[in-house]
């Protein structure tokens, strides 16, 4: 197991987050979370890198765990990559240095190889010609390619997604999905936060729906769409049926 | 008017000198004080990179009784102190010690505010890649926040030219210095006059070259 979730609870100031969380990710896979707002869904990636603390229960990176003092934050962030619903480029810097800040200074690698690295993977997601831009000259969905971009500079091992179209002007949503969909494609383990249904069923080995703070249902994108195991799973997807028209 | 000139131009102009250095110099040593102190208040805060409640409060306490003692109480308090340092008690150079006290505090929250506008996801998308809480605050807060800590930069030297000139009354030197002997001491009006003259024009021109300064260095928008 690429990522392994044992028995999570999280609170903040005595208010129960998330609950008896048991979730693992195999190297390669595309795991999906969903559920009504509020339920959790970013709670969960954000104690996944220790951006938050948890109360009980495990996180482990490869067999290690993370939960414990010693760890080495900064060593497994690099490894887990994270893409917010709010691009949070740094706007004072290119494209371009954006993407080679954290290579050069969190990894020490030198500018020449980080820049070449980074030109092709811009090239990649079609932002190519867009390395001298600012933040501020670029549309919400060349930024968030941007920032996809920025953390596939650290080579992670697993790649975070929370909402990352839900900001966008519905026109610029294929864009980035399909950077998405293009690093699944390329074996990249990912866990990927969405309202995004058909997308959802396109990209996803395995979909986790939670409600409550609770994993209600995991199950197979197929059945999970079609037929779902679970009431609370089937009552959640009936709101969603209004606005994806057959 | 060309007598006028004759006696007092050489004296304002080395009062303005006097001013100038004063004002520029203090600014400078109250940055090297108020500037991590600032920075501080921000990664201690207990949202900060690196909250600790003690570090926070203690430095809290001192900004804000520092803050709170007036100027020219602060400038004669401060006497002794300013005597133990500069080895004298007027002229310019004794005069920049109350000011640096008094400054160093101001500017501490000035860059705390101006560190706090940033917006938490940029701090929050570099922790989430490895930056350590020292390389958020050189390569992340600080450069993100540029714009504003030099407008408040162009605050604070307005700020302290306008001190300086209260020196003026404990015989601080500088234009305020001139105003308070000639203008008020011996109801020389119409020196009192240029010398705020002075002072309004040398206010205006740090203001302008801060805003062009802030806008200058502002990629963001
Ligand atoms: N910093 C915080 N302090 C206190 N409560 C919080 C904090 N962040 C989130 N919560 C609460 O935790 C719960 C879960 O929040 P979370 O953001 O994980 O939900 P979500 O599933 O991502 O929702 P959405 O789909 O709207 O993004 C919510 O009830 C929220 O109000
Ligand atoms: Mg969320």
């Amino acid at each position: 197991m690429l990522l392994t979730v044992e028995k999570l609870n999280k609170a903040y100031d005595g208010l129960e987050v998330l609950r008896n969380i048991d979730l693992s990710v195999e190297k390669g896979e595309v795991i999906v979370v969903i559920g009504p707002s509020g339920c959790g869904k970013s709670t969960l990636l954000r104690c996944i890198n220790g951006l938050e603390t948890i109360r009980s229960g495990s996180i482990s990176l490869n067999g290690e765990l993370l939960n414990r003092p010693k760890t080495d934050w900064s060593s497994v962030r690099q490894k887990i990559g994270m893409v917010f619903q709010s691009y949070d480029l740094f706007g004072h810097l290119t494209v371009m240095e954006n993407l080679l800040l954290a290579p050069m200074k969190v990894r020490h690698e030198d500018r020449k190889t980080a820049r070449i690295r980074a030109e092709a993977l811009l090239e990649r997601v079609g932002l190519g010609d867009k390395s001298r831009a600012y933040p501020r000259q670029l549309s919400g969905g060349q930024k968030q390619r941007a920032a996809i971009v920025r953390a596939l500079m650290m080579e992670p091992e697993i790649m975070l997604f929370d909402e990352v179209t839900a900001a966008l002007d519905p026109e610029m949503v294929r864009e980035v999905l399909d950077v998405i969909l293009e690093l699944a494609r390329d074996g990249m383990t990912m866990i990927i936060v969405t309202h995004e249904m058909q997308f959802a069923k396109a990209v996803a080995d395995r979909v986790v729906f939670i409600d409550g703070g609770e994993i209600v249902e995991q199950n197979t994108p197929e059945l999970f769409f079609t037929n779902p195991d679970t009431e609370r799973a089937k009552r959640f997807l009936n709101i969603f049926q209004f606005d994806t028209p057959k | 008017m060309d007598e006028f000139l004759r006696e007092f131009a050489p004296m304002l102009a080395e009062g303005l000198l006097d001013t100038l250095y004063m004002t520029l110099f203090s600014t400078f040593l109250a940055y090297v004080l108020g500037l991590p102190v600032g920075v501080l208040l921000v990664v201690t805060d207990k949202d900060g990179l690196k909250p600790h409640a003690a570090l926070n409060r203690v430095l809290g306490i001192v900004v804000n009784i520092l803050r709170s003692i007036p100027f020219l109480i602060l400038l004669i308090a401060v006497i002794p102190f300013t005597r133990f340092v500069v080895g004298t008690t007027i002229g310019s150079s004794a005069t920049v010690v109350p000011l640096v006290i008094a400054a160093a505090p101001f500017i501490a929250r000035l860059v705390e505010s101006s560190l706090k506008e940033i917006d938490r996801g940029a701090i929050e998308a570099a922790t989430a890649m490895g930056a350590s809480p020292w390389q958020i605050v050189y390569k992340v807060l600080l450069p993100e926040a540029r714009p504003s800590l030099i407008l408040g930069a162009a605050i604070s030297v307005t700020t302290i030219l306008s001190y300086s000139a209260m020196a003026g009354i404990v015989g601080g030197g500088g234009l305020g210095d001139i105003a308070i002997r000639y203008g008020y001491y011996r109801y020389r009006t119409n020196v009192m006059l240029v010398t705020v003259a002075i002072l309004v024009i040398v206010v205006q021109i740090f203001q302008e070259v801060g805003a062009k300064a802030a806008k200058w260095g502002d990629k963001r928008l």
